[in-house]
């Protein structure tokens, strides 16, 4: 009895020395770093303006302006994705930056976003963050939540070194507002692309136009689609009309060009979010255009005229089914799906998109246009930073009109050489440049020996688009059929299909709004469970395992039940977004 | 003799309901294997297929316009010789390693003369059920300098606590404590034991020890995902991995194409074929090497895998 007695007071005093030790050891040293990043970024910041403003310019390690940037070569580490075998390092952008500017980047990189995502929290925690975080798969609350927390730069305090950036905030004041906190900090920026011209939806072959006698031109409205399927399973029962895939899967964008039709203006899969003519934010689900749309892929369900592996099959097995030619109707990128290389430029030649259609529920041929930037973070820089200076001004250069071709092409005469299009334009081409013995491609010896992915390619440049939209019909012709440098030719396909269309509207879809911490966590859990029982109705909707109109009120009250806690915190959102 | 044993033989004669037990037993073994055999065909073949036809689920068992394309690539493929080369080097240097420290470890706590074994075999078992998890782990190695490094690889983990308790189990029940006694009458040391005389009858633990342990840092991808970042560095299996996701990193890409230019599709693109293209046949040349040696260990192996449970 005494040694069992003895065994059990021996094992509480172990257990009490083991959780006295962790609970010494953990928590200070970690929250002590933590205050302290945050101390030494707030000194950083208060010393670095009150030394450009009361020290001499000599006695700073960079310069304001122009290159280099440094006047000592610095190290400046950065980490992204490749997703690739790319080696970074051995880029031709990453040998420039340091030969221009004087900073030699360490690029440490990884396959996909999980194993990034995992070592950026552990580097978070052990405040080994590298100085530039590329390409992380963080949402802009967290981020922001990150910043205040002390691990991230504040590059609103480093504008005065950043003209292009500050230029661009002031010319796009939606991306200013989005990645603006309340208190006025930037902790980091995301993509920025030009969406003058929205996706078109569903691709058809001209071959399949000849053989089953119809023409897109003559689709206008979603009957006359109907129709158009229906008379291409009458002649060929084997042929699969229409193949979609939903929630997630490679060839969702050709639900949009239905949506539309219903006016249904979202680019997401479920939680179809937007904003009525009051202002007020709404759900598409729960509409009855949402309801009438449901009932036309059922119909279309119904009569075998839509795949019926639509729910179930995966990528490789959508375009593997559109390599076959079994499939007259589909969406995905044209030159992957049919695999096409870009240089043949023959993929324009041989489609044809289908149009913006009308519907009882929308007289207007409409497209929903992207937003003009993600809704997530991509590029951030580390509070910890030695040298907050160089990297903003580094980054700066990413805004700049120069910038933005050295980070798509790399350096003239070097990497490409100004041609001209055809059309009066000089623009860049690599024909000359890139090893034909090595690559099968020049997208591939670009993306494997010039750039370093897209982790600073913040702004897709325009120019192309709007050589486009400025371009006669005869002109996007010679663009489709005869661009010896492709570079215009996908939306000059895009372009001239719309101006086939008398009346065209283009509709914003609903813009990523920042949310607060609390907000977020307020939307977490309801999103997620609407979200799930919105796939799971819809899935039944189509297949017609649950009648829609026996099944609607119920439906709609199940969806409301969570949507009356979400609303009111988007609208508070989206209402200060837009303040 | 001979006669007599022939004899024996033919009076066994098996009932009807053995008979029918038997069939049962060799068609449920029988489906087994199939269900075990199909994974392992289907791999092999799709290694030598055309991979738009594995990919697009047209392949079922044998390959279509069968080739060697993948594995010429594999060839030279760089990065694949560098992993093999790390993985050979933890599997070898990490199950010396492991058992260098496991086996005195479970002898020691075998060893009934032994002080306060009894706590210190509880303060392992807790560590079967408890961890710190994964960033505390990390700042460990951290502070430690291990990071980056190839200890990090090697030493975390070094003594895993089931398998302490199967070698020490082993140790008890198969080792005769009188031989033990007789030999420290004899003035052995507990070195010279430990070499001398449990070593040389411990061949079937050291077999088990050495497969459990081997194929567990053959098989590792995790601890080198988060600790090590030079790719000079990187084992096997996390190559495989970036070869895998990097086909899902294209295609996801892709399905969110919106973000990307056409000459950044068409270079994912490339990337997918590729993917799926040497995926299979990495996964072929990865897991060879233990399907080449384990027959070799088999008979010491069925030996030794029910040897460290605990007997009547």
């Amino acid at each position: 009895m005494m040694k069992t007695r003895t065994k059990k007071l021996t094992t509480l005093l172990l257990t009490a020395l083991m959780t006295a030790a962790f609970a010494a050891c953990g928590n200070s040293s970690t929250t002590n770093k933590q205050t302290d990043a945050a101390s030494e970024a707030a000194s950083n910041t208060s010393d670095t303006t009150d030394s450009s403003a009361d020290n001499s310019a000599e006695d700073l390690y960079y310069n304001t302006e122009g290159f280099p940037i440094v006047k000592e070569p610095i190290t400046i580490e950065l980490s992204g994705i490749t997703g690739t075998t790319q080696d970074w390092q051995n880029t031709h952008i990453v040998k420039k930056i340091e030969e221009l500017m004087g900073i030699r980047l360490e690029c440490t990189t990884y396959a996909d976003s999980n194993t990034w995502n995992t070592q950026f929290a552990t580097m978070m925690a052990s405040d080994t963050l590298p100085d530039l975080i590329t390409q992380i798969s963080v949402s802009k609350t967290m981020t922001n939540e990150y910043g205040a927390d002390g691990y991230l730069l504040d590059i609103s305090d480093y504008l005065h070194l950043m003209p292009n950036f500050s230029r661009f905030l002031e010319e796009n004041p939606e991306y200013a507002a989005y990645h603006t906190t309340e208190d006025g900090s930037i902790y980091s920026f995301d993509r920025v692309r030009p969406v003058d011209l929205p996706q078109v939806g569903l691709y058809v072959s001209k071959a399949d136009q000849e053989k089953y006698g119809f023409s897109v031109e003559d689709i206008k409205t979603t009957e006359d689609f109907y129709e158009v399927l229906k008379s291409i399973k009458e002649q060929n029962p084997d042929a699969i009309p229409l193949s979609l895939t939903f929630d997630g899967q490679c060839g969702q964008r050709g639900t949009f060009t239905i949506r539309n039709a219903f006016g249904i203006y979202s680019m997401d899969q479920n939680n179809l979010l937007g904003v009525d003519d009051q202002g007020q934010v709404i759900l598409y689900d729960i509409t009855d255009n949402n309801k009438a749309y449901l009932e036309y892929m059922n119909r279309l369900w119904k009569e075998n005229l839509l795949d019926q592996e639509s729910f179930i099959m995966s990528s490789d097995e959508y375009r593997s089914k559109i390599r076959n030619g079994e499939v007259v109707f589909w969406h995905d990128w044209a030159y992957l799906a049919t695999g096409v290389q870009a240089e043949d430029a023959g993929i324009y030649q041989e489609y044809d998109s289908l149009l913006a259609m009308t519907s009882e529920y929308n007289d207007t041929a409409t497209y929903v246009m992207a937003p003009p930037y993600n809704a997530s973070a991509r590029v951030m820089v580390s509070a910890n930073t030695e040298y907050p200076e160089a990297v903003c001004r580094l980054l700066d250069y990413v805004f700049s009109e120069e910038g933005q071709i050295f980070f798509s092409h790399g350096t003239e005469g070097e990497t490409f050489e100004y041609i001209d299009d055809g059309m009066g334009n000089m623009i860049p081409n690599h024909d000359n440049f890139w090893d034909q013995t090595k690559y099968s491609s020049q997208s591939e010896w670009l993306y494997q020996e010039v750039s370093i992915g897209n982790a600073f390619e913040i702004v897709i440049p325009s120019d192309s688009l709007a050589i486009v939209k400025a371009a006669t019909d005869d002109e996007l012709n010679t663009f489709i059929y005869e661009d010896p440098s492709y570079q215009y030719t996908a939306d000059a396909h895009t372009e001239l299909a719309l101006r086939k269309q008398v009346e065209v509207r283009r509709y914003p879809s609903f813009l990523p709004v920042p949310y607060s911490t609390e907000e977020s966590d307020a939307l977490s859990q309801p999103n997620t469970d609407m979200s799930l029982l919105l796939q799971q109705y819809k899935a039944q909707f189509i297949t017609g395992k649950l009648d829609i109109d026996t099944a609607w009120d119920s439906y709609k009250e199940q969806i409301n039940v969570f949507w009356n806690q979400i609303q009111p915190v988007i609208q508070g959102a989206y209402d200060r977004a837009n303040k | 003799m001979k006669m007599t044993s022939k004899k024996k033989k033919s009076l066994l004669r098996y009932s009807l309901g053995d008979s029918v037990f038997l069939a049962i037993v060799y068609l449920l073994l029988l489906f087994s294997f199939l269900i075990i055999l199909y994974p392992i065909l289907y791999v092999i073949s799709a290694s030598f297929s055309d991979p738009n036809a594995v990919a697009g689920g047209e392949m079922i068992l044998w390959p279509i316009n069968p080739s060697l394309q993948a594995y010429e690539y594999i060839l030279h493929y760089g990065d694949i010789w560098t992993g093999y080369a790390n993985t050979i080097f933890y599997t070898v240097a990490g199950t010396l390693l492991n058992l260098l420290f496991t086996l005195p470890c479970a002898y020691m706590l075998s060893r009934r003369d032994v002080v306060g074994r009894g706590i210190i075999m509880t303060l392992f078992v807790i560590t079967m059920y408890f961890g710190g998890g994964l960033i505390p782990t990390y700042l460990n190695l951290n502070e430690l300098g291990m990071i980056n490094t190839r200890w990090s690889l090697l030493l975390p983990g070094v003594v895993s606590a089931y398998n302490l308790i199967v070698a020490r189990t082993f140790f008890v029940n198969t080792i005769p404590w009188e031989l033990q006694e007789a030999a420290f009458l004899d003035g052995c040391s507990d070195f010279r034991m430990f070499t001398k005389i449990i070593l040389p009858l411990s061949s079937p633990i050291i077999v088990v020890m050495t497969l459990y342990y081997g194929v567990g840092h053959w098989n590792a991808y995790f601890n080198a995902m988060i600790y090590i970042r030079d790719r000079e560095l990187y084992p096997l299996q996390v190559f495989l991995r970036e070869i895998l996701t990097m086909g899902q990193f294209a295609s996801d890409a892709m399905q969110n194409g919106g973000d990307l230019s056409p000459e950044e599709m068409l270079a994912l693109a490339k990337q997918t074929e590729t993917a799926n293209m040497i995926k299979y046949a990495v996964i072929v040349v990865s897991t060879a090497p233990m399907l080449i040696v384990y027959p070799f260990l088999q008979k010491y192996f069925a030996k030794g895998v029910m040897i460290g449970s605990v007997k009547g």
